[in-house]
């Protein structure tokens, strides 16, 4: 082949896309021009493979592979390996959380790379937030926590001193059981000489409005009891409804609130074996030689707008000649969801409960009580406050002496 | 104060004077043909004068209290290094200096590698096969100094100049 002509084949097998594995001997050749020829053909080929191995990582994505030197076959690609680089560079700081980096002048890449960068920092700006409000939710929800557990204290203070009861009670027990850490449930109860006195009461609501009302609940029957003796339960209700309606300004029909209560209430002589039993909306259970006899209260609530301060309460005698468990219970209890059917427990359940067990020491009552609600319950809910109070009343004959 | 002996240096920012009150119809805006022709012929004389070396030294020199003097007027030294060099970078572009790149990093060691494209020194010179961003070596070496404390060695290792599309720059602390 002529020295010509190699110089052309070498050119075409570059055009072909193939690189000349041997390089002309330029130095064989006389022609000076023609030895400048092959001087230009070797470094074309040279240049030629370099770049095409410099290409081919880089099509691979290699890119540690650094750009070949002074070859200007490929300027544009070397542009590309440095914005790759850069890129790469970027989406690890990404990565490790560095997102004060952009992409500027890279084309539709910076468009992209800032557009997520941006995403990424509103998105990493709402987490903050998110925890933040955590926090403070948290918090606000431990000093809610904290301050119910005082109320709690404060209401169980409020409550009957049991030893008192225990003295003037053959035997007697008490559930009570608030819906949340406090509630609008409480008992009463009031001794003077040898007659006492005592209530159950269901405020309305429950949790902290339902303990505010206790609070009012418990000290206006307090009032109503100084006000009108113990005597007369009738009347000590009619006061009481009085009172609340005032203390709450619901006698006054514009007043924002409508609250009230439930009540049960028994005027208790155990000497004389006499109970006196008024009730607004809670019953007395009465439960002898197997019998169990309810007395409903009336119908009228107490301090309601709607309650009628010139209502007169009935008051029910109970003559009490052998061994007697008198009970009181707020709705709660007979309101309870449970069962398989999410039937309400019901007051026949109770009073099938009571027919089982009231000749039982009151302590195994409780217990007993408490399991079957318990049981009955299930998975549901507690739905409402429960307060449950029996005691026993020897009666005129039977009474038992305290050792 | 621009003409004392001194063996020691004393520039100062506020010598770049108030460009607002001395150019307030032609601006704080030049072209970046001025901006070379003052640095290559200033380089031109210096070689001439002291040999490649020792030219190529001073300009150095001259890039690195220029970056120290950049970090301290212009950039926040209490940002973390991430948004330091986010805000590095910002700046460059907005003062129209270059686009600066993050190529690779290890925060551990200090040791980068940065691309400068769009340089001012030079980008779009005529192909020497020589880098010649001694300026821009100094500049940076100035300004992380000045930010981390520690001394850097900063090599040019790709230029315009040199045939490369991008200026590239091999960053590391002095042993
Ligand atoms: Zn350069």
């Amino acid at each position: 082949m002529s020295t010509l002509d190699q110089a052309t084949e070498a050119i075409l097998s570059l055009l072909r896309g193939q690189t000349p594995n041997v390089l002309l001997e330029d130095d064989v050749c006389d022609r000076e021009d023609l030895a400048r020829l092959f001087q230009a053909t070797n470094a074309l080929i040279k240049g030629f493979a370099e770049a095409q191995d410099f290409i081919f990582a880089l099509s691979q994505g290699v890119l540690n592979v650094d750009p070949p030197h002074r070859n200007f076959l490929v300027s544009s690609f070397k542009d590309l390996h440095a914005h790759l680089r850069h890129l790469t560079w970027q989406t690890q700081q990404v990565a490790r959380g560095d997102l004060s980096q952009r992409v500027d002048f890279l084309g539709d890449f910076s468009e992209a790379f800032n557009t997520m960068i941006e995403a990424l920092r509103e998105k990493r700006l709402i987490e903050k937030e998110l925890q933040r409000a955590n926090e403070q939710l948290r918090e606000a929800h431990a000093q809610i926590i904290d301050s119910l557990q005082y109320g709690r204290t404060i209401q169980t203070a409020f409550l009957p001193n049991r030893e008192e009861m225990a003295a003037h009670l053959d035997d007697f027990f008490v559930i009570w059981k608030p819906k949340d850490v406090i509630g609008g449930d409480i008992y009463r109860f009031n001794s003077i000489a040898d007659r006492f006195l005592i209530a159950v009461i269901d405020c309305t609501g429950h949790g902290v409005p339902g303990s505010i009302m206790t609070m009012i609940a418990g000290s206006s029957l307090d009032e109503a009891r100084r006000n009108v003796g113990l005597h007369d339960p009738a009347a000590v209700l009619q006061e009481l409804n009085r009172i609340v309606k005032r203390a709450l300004n619901q006698h006054h029909s514009e007043s924002p609130s409508d609250d009230g209560l439930d009540i049960g209430i028994c005027s208790v002589d155990p000497e004389a074996g006499r109970v006196v039993f008024s009730g607004a909306k809670i019953a007395l259970y009465c439960c002898v030689n197997g019998e169990v006899r309810e007395i409903k209260g009336d119908k009228q609530p107490i301090g309601y707008k709607r309650s009628n301060v010139s209502h007169r309460y009935t008051n029910h005698m109970i003559t009490i000649d052998s061994p007697m468990s008198l009970y009181m219970t707020t709705d709660g209890l007979l309101h309870q969801i449970g069962g398989s059917r999410g039937f309400p427990f019901g007051k026949r359940r109770f009073i099938r409960f009571l027919i089982d067990h009231w000749a039982k020491p009151m302590g195994q009552q409780q217990a007993l009580l408490e399991q079957a609600l318990e049981s009955y319950r299930g998975d549901e809910p507690q739905v409402d406050d429960i307060t449950v109070l029996g005691f026993t009343i020897a009666g005129r004959r039977g009474r038992r002496h305290e050792p | 104060m621009f003409k004392e002996e001194r063996t020691d240096y004393r520039f100062k920012w506020a010598d770049l004077g108030n460009i607002e009150e001395g150019r307030p119809n032609l601006g704080p805006t030049t072209l970046v043909s001025v901006y070379r022709l003052m640095q290559y012929t200033l380089r031109d004389v210096l070689i001439s004068k002291y040999g490649v070396e020792a030219a190529n030294g001073i300009l150095v020199e001259a890039g690195k209290l220029a970056g120290s003097e950049f970090c301290l007027n212009l950039l926040n030294r209490q940002l973390g290094f991430e948004a330091f060099v986010a805000e590095l970078q910002e700046k460059l572009k907005s003062l129209n200096v270059g686009i600066l790149r993050v190529e690779k990093s290890n925060i551990d060691k200090m040791e980068f590698t940065l691309t400068v494209s769009e340089d001012l020194d030079c980008s779009g010179l005529p192909l020497l096969g020589e880098t010649v961003c001694d300026y821009d070596e100094g500049f940076i070496a100035g300004i992380l100094n000045t930010y981390t404390g520690r001394d850097f060695d900063v090599k040019e290792v790709d230029c315009w100049a040199s045939g490369e599309r991008t200026c590239r720059f091999h960053v590391k602390p002095k042993e």
